[in-house]
Parts: C-alpha cells; structure tokens; sequence
C-alpha cells in the first residue's frame, strides 16, 4: 500500500542530477505546484531510512515494482514541462502541456511501463521498449501518435491519431513476446 | 571542404546534451536526429576528432553535454538519408541531415538506424 507524505524539501532536491540520483537509491520526491513533496520509497530500498530519519518521518510509504515505475514515468513527464526553446543546444521546442498531459494519462493506464520515456525537438513525447530483438517507439503528439516497431529485420512505421492504439499496440508488442 | 557538396568520406557530428536525458544504454535514443527541419551536425572539415568537439563545445557551451556522436556520410548514404551543406554565419561546418531530397524530417526508421551507427566520438559524462 502506498502512503504519500507531504512536507517542504530544500531547493537544492529539486536538482535533476540529485533526482536521478535518489532514483537510483529507490527514493523519489515528487515536488508540486505548491512547493509540497511527496515522497516514494521502492520496497526495501535501504535508503528509505536515511532519508526518512533525515525528515523526521515516520512512515514508510513503499510501492511494487510497477507502481514505482510507473510514478517514476510521471515524475520525469513532469520534468519536460521545464524544457525551454534550445533545450538540446540546438532549436528543439518546449513540449506543449497538452502532450504532457496526454502522455501522463497513457502512461497512467499502462500495465507495462515502458523504460524509456524521451522528449524530443519537435514538441513529442516518445516511450521505447525493447525486448531482446524487438523493439517498439512510440512518439506522442499532441494530435498524432508515430510507431516505430522492429522485429528482427521486419521493420514496420505507421501514424494514427487514436490514442487507443498505443494501449493496442503496447498490448501486442508484449503479449506476442509471451507466446513467441 | 566543398562548401556545396559533402563528400563520401567526411564525418557529421552532433552534441548531445545531458539533460534531460537522451540515452539508451551504450546510444542516443533515435530522437536527436528527429528534428522537423532536418538534423543539424558539424562537417569535420580536416580537423581532428579533438578539435571539432572542443569547437562544438565552446559552441554549445551555456549547455551540459552528455556526448558528441559522429555518423560519416558512407553511412548516411546506406541508410539513405541526405547530407546537405548548410554553412552559416556563425559556423562555417554547420549541415544538415534530411531524409531525402523532398523531406526534411528524417523517418523514425532511418533515425533509429543512425543512432545505432552512430560512433561516440567523446563521453563527456561525469
């Protein structure tokens, strides 16, 4: 059972190297709007209890493997609203709110997170699999939706506008990798 | 260096930057050469590899960069996409990479096949 807990975190957390750090640890601070955190543990990360003596709590709030990773999704998600023209030091653009919140409700309903979630220059969100010599890109617009699937060498690329073929085609991508 | 025309035996390198994070493993994710006005890279030129990456990053400087890639134009031709000379004020290496002749944005297809042959010229990470 997941139990968030809020509470003020020093501005120097809020750092993306420091982010990408306590995700590697386990730990993960969502901070919002109203400058409050909410803080997730991964089960039996060793670390919960450094950071939670360091903030005097005294709940550990800890989630199963796919419920971490589909709060780590959201958290980097909500990371790209930050992005500013030039983010990649050349003409990328910011990526609208609309494909953010596009992508966070798909990644919401996933029963599969996808490991992989990228920003890209032309205002898209894109999630990757890869499963031995399968892979699968989807890039998230805010009213186009691009696949890239690779099986071997049978190379495949297609468009839709319908946001419930990416449900259709994650479900495929791995439910072929189970019988296969 | 042919300002009109990029031979078959020149390097194009790209930057990329550290955050937010563009990396899969040992590669770029396809998506740093998905740009709706083609890719923009540095010819080589006759310099070294030292010398275009100290050039790229004093270019790029106000950015963090996680690597500089390289594709050379042999490869572009085998996957079919199209170097294209592209010198402005600013940078006289400057080019661009589109998918062909009429599209600049390059397929996922073919992006996915430069950042897999892609060479990592300089790891800059920490």
């Amino acid at each position: 059972m997941t139990i968030p807990i809020k509470h003020t975190w020093p501005t120097a957390l809020k750092d993306s190297r420091y982010d990408q750090k306590q995700a590697n640890a386990g730990c993960l601070f969502i901070v919002h709007p109203d400058k409050s955190v909410t803080f997730y543990a991964q089960s039996n990360a060793y670390t919960n209890a450094y950071y939670f003596v360091q903030n005097k709590a005294t709940t550990t709030p800890t989630l199963n493997r796919d419920t971490w990773l589909r709060v780590m999704n959201e958290k980097k998600i909500l990371e790209f609203r930050k992005l500013s023209v030039g983010w990649d030091g050349y003409n990328a653009h910011p990526i609208p709110l609309t494909v953010i919140n596009r992508v966070l409700s798909v990644i919401k309903n996933l029963k599969e997170q996808p490991l992989y979630i990228f920003p890209s220059a032309r205002e898209t969100i894109q999630i990757e699999y890869d499963i031995d010599d399968k892979s699968l890109e989807i890039e998230i617009g805010s009213d186009n939706i691009e696949f890239l699937s690779v099986d071997g060498s049978l190379v495949k690329e297609w468009s839709s506008s319908d946001i419930k073929d990416v449900f259709r085609v994650i479900n495929e991508f791995h439910t072929k990798r189970l019988v296969s | 260096m042919n300002p009109n025309l990029i031979e078959s035996s020149e390097v194009l390198f790209r930057a990329v930057q550290e955050y937010p994070h563009l990396w899969k493993g040992n590669r770029p994710s396809s998506l740093i050469f998905r740009h709706e006005n083609g890719v923009s890279v540095d010819r080589d030129g006759d310099r070294t590899d030292d010398e275009v990456c100290d050039f790229l990053q004093s270019n790029l400087s106000a950015h963090k960069l996680k690597a500089i890639v390289s594709v050379t134009a042999e490869q572009c031709k085998e996957i079919d996409v199209l170097a294209v000379p592209r010198e402005i004020e600013s940078n006289p290496y400057h080019a661009e990479i589109h998918d062909s002749e009429t599209k600049m944005l390059i397929s996922k297809a073919k992006a996915r096949s430069l950042a897999i042959s892609c060479r990592i010229v300089k790891n800059l990470s920490d």
